[in-house]
């Protein structure tokens, strides 16, 4: 480890960024994935040295495995085409079998190596200790011993893409890349290293490799949006984290009131901490004209848990949809079981296969955030609601028919309020399920909530923990976040405000960002006095 | 109108009675009118009705988006 912090929030990455940008585009256009390799290779270095091996594993296996899927794809089309005089229908069939499973197993091979080794890094521990739990209902004295091994960074999120573009390339939507440094850029990138966004790679190959000319206002907006992403984390994320902290910290001593303000500012700053993570790496991008995916859409003015799944974290929803969920329904086990529950049930019975497909989706998703069976509970308490809307579909379609109600329509305002609570009030139950140390802690601030306690010592935790001022002020730029996500929601219907604010005239852009910087400097570093904190989803 | 269409239209509204006008609409997932649950109910009943496999791969919006590339993936995968 480095002996000083070289996380998004330090100084050291901003003079790091500032090196790199420069460089980047004083390198001729063909060379510059090149200069951003090096780049991102020193950045993972300097973020965890140690992390090199893990992502070179997976870099190397990803690479040979997938350029012999393709060389075998075009070499068995290339025989066939050879030799389609002489080989019956017959022959061809079994000759194209035979090759395509040979790049089968090339596939498996390589998601084997690679799921193995997070499997290892990741899980190893919560193995043992499940393991040692059903060896003590045998034998008490004996349990196997930890191995503590430390999580490779961003080991979540690189094998995820790597397994994506394996399977992509296997059903030929994509060829294999044949450059190995273009294809180590596209798993370590180091703006979306850490933490994603998850990418595809003929998603993003195009705008990575492409050889931009310089776009003087993509570069400022990319900076505008780095400003954003700083602002969210370090004005309002970080200001609140310390009370979440010492809310989940000391649950049995919190009063109604703090129980409340600990759920509400852990609304606040997870939102807050990972969609400014994504807005900083968006910016950085952006500066070197590169377009990474979005990841969140406004996901608190969602009116049900479907729908802020499709919000919130995109491109890992978007991720488990297209290589576990459509494959686990669609697959014949998966059709025959929706087949057989048809004839008990006809209706339901046509869901099954979507059913199955979700509760693995679910269980996986909550494994993935975390080694423990909170996070699997995290998971399927999620699934369990979405399974539950998917039942009652028929039946909201039939009530939105005969009523004539429509969602997010002035005239219904009351019916989308009502079920944007439902939706706050389930995210609620599940932040507290997420963030919670033990699943007791969790009902025991859940129920918090609701008794009723004196507050003579709230007032002084939050001063003591936060600070008025802070809080206030953090609390305030939410609203701005807030405000800013309802405009690009109902007056710029999903467009980002971001191009719509970089036209307005100089008078208008420049207070604005001026205030903008004023607070990153003043609340952000110098005047909270409170710590800063790694970004939270580093530790997946 | 050929048997095929109308067999898809027909398992297409079974899926979503509330739509009219499949035929017309070449927005079907882009819309959000086939959801990923929607497609993968589409998927079990096609598979029924036609006797064939559509794999994972086919799920690209070229094929679901509308009646026609339904169709024209129905017939491709029957051969």
């Amino acid at each position: 480890m480095l002996p000083f912090d070289f996380g998004y929030t330090s100084f050291a990455f901003l003079v790091f960024f500032a090196a790199v940008i420069i460089l980047y585009w004083i390198t001729p256009k063909k060379f510059r994935y090149i200069t951003l390799l090096i780049a991102s290779l020193a950045f993972y270095a300097m973020m965890s040295w140690q992390s090199l091996f893990f992502i070179a594993v997976t870099i190397i296996s990803m690479f040979f495995f997938a350029k012999a899927i393709t060389k075998n794809a075009k070499e068995s089309k290339a025989y066939i085409q050879e030799h389609k005089a002489e080989m019956s229908l017959e022959e061809k069939k079994a000759y194209k079998e035979k090759a395509k499973k040979r790049r089968k197993l090339y596939m498996v091979l390589a998601i084997v190596i690679n799921v193995l080794m997070l499997a290892v890094m990741k899980y190893a521990d919560f193995t043992i200790g499940n393991l040692n739990g059903i060896i003590h209902w045998f034998n008490p004295d004996f349990s196997f011993g930890f191995w503590h091994l430390f999580l490779p960074l961003g080991i979540s999120f690189y094998v995820f893409q790597a397994i994506g573009y394996i399977v992509d390339v296997y059903w030929g939507k994509t060829e294999a890349e044949t450059n190995f440094a273009k294809f180590a850029l596209f798993l370590c990138f180091f703006p979306k290293v850490m933490q994603g966004p998850i990418v595809r790679y003929d998603e993003m190959k195009d705008s990575l490799f492409g050889e931009h000319a310089f776009d003087y206002d993509y570069f400022v907006m990319g900076l505008i949006r780095m400003g954003w992403g700083y602002f969210k984390k370090l004005v309002i994320a970080d200001a609140l984290f310390t009370f979440i902290k010492f809310g989940f910290a000391n649950v049995d001593s919190l009063s109604n009131l703090e129980a409340f303000l600990t759920i509400l500012f852990y609304f606040v700053q997870d939102y807050c901490d990972f969609s400014g993570y994504m807005d900083i790496s968006i910016g950085i991008a952006m500066t070197m004209g590169i377009k990474l995916p979005e990841n969140f859409a406004r996901p608190y003015l969602s009116l049900s848990i479907d729908e802020y799944w499709r919000r919130w974290h995109m491109t890992l929803g978007a991720w488990f949809k297209d290589y576990i969920f459509y494959p686990l329904s669609v697959s014949k086990l998966s059709l025959k079981i929706g087949k057989a529950s048809k004839k008990i049930m006809p209706e339901f019975g046509k869901k099954v296969p979507a059913v199955f497909g979700l509760i693995i989706v679910w269980f996986l998703t909550g494994l993935w955030h975390g080694a423990s069976w909170n996070y699997v509970l995290w998971g399927l308490y999620y699934g369990a609601i979405i399974i539950i809307e998917v039942i009652f579909d028929p039946l909201t379609k039939k009530f939105y028919a005969v009523t004539k109600i429509k969602e997010r329509k002035v005239s219904n305002i009351i019916w989308s309020i009502f079920l944007w609570l439902k939706t706050i009030f389930l995210l609620g139950v599940g932040k507290i399920l997420f963030m919670a140390p033990t699943l007791s802690d969790a009902w025991k601030l859940f129920i918090k909530m609701f008794a009723t306690s004196d507050y003579n010592n709230t007032i002084t935790n939050l001063n003591n923990q936060l600070g008025y001022i802070t809080m206030i002020v953090a609390l305030f730029c939410f609203l701005g976040v807030i405000a800013v996500d309802l405009i690009e929601e109902y007056y710029l219907k999903g467009e980002l405000l971001l191009e719509h604010f970089y036209k307005k005239p100089l008078y208008v852009k420049w207070p604005l960002l001026i205030l903008l910087i004023i607070a990153i400097v003043w609340f952000g570093y110098y005047g909270s006095g409170l710590p800063h904190y790694e970004f939270g989803y580093i530790q997946f | 109108m050929d048997n095929v269409k109308k067999q898809i239209i027909s398992i297409l509204s079974g899926i979503r009675s509330d739509v009219k006008d499949w035929e017309s609409n070449t927005q079907l997932v882009h819309s959000g009118i086939l959801d990923s649950l929607g497609i993968v109910e589409l998927i079990g009943e096609l598979s029924d009705t036609f006797d064939i496999e559509i794999p994972p791969q086919e799920i690209v919006y070229e094929n679901f988006d509308s009646v026609e590339g339904l169709v024209k993936m129905v017939e491709r995968l029957s051969e």
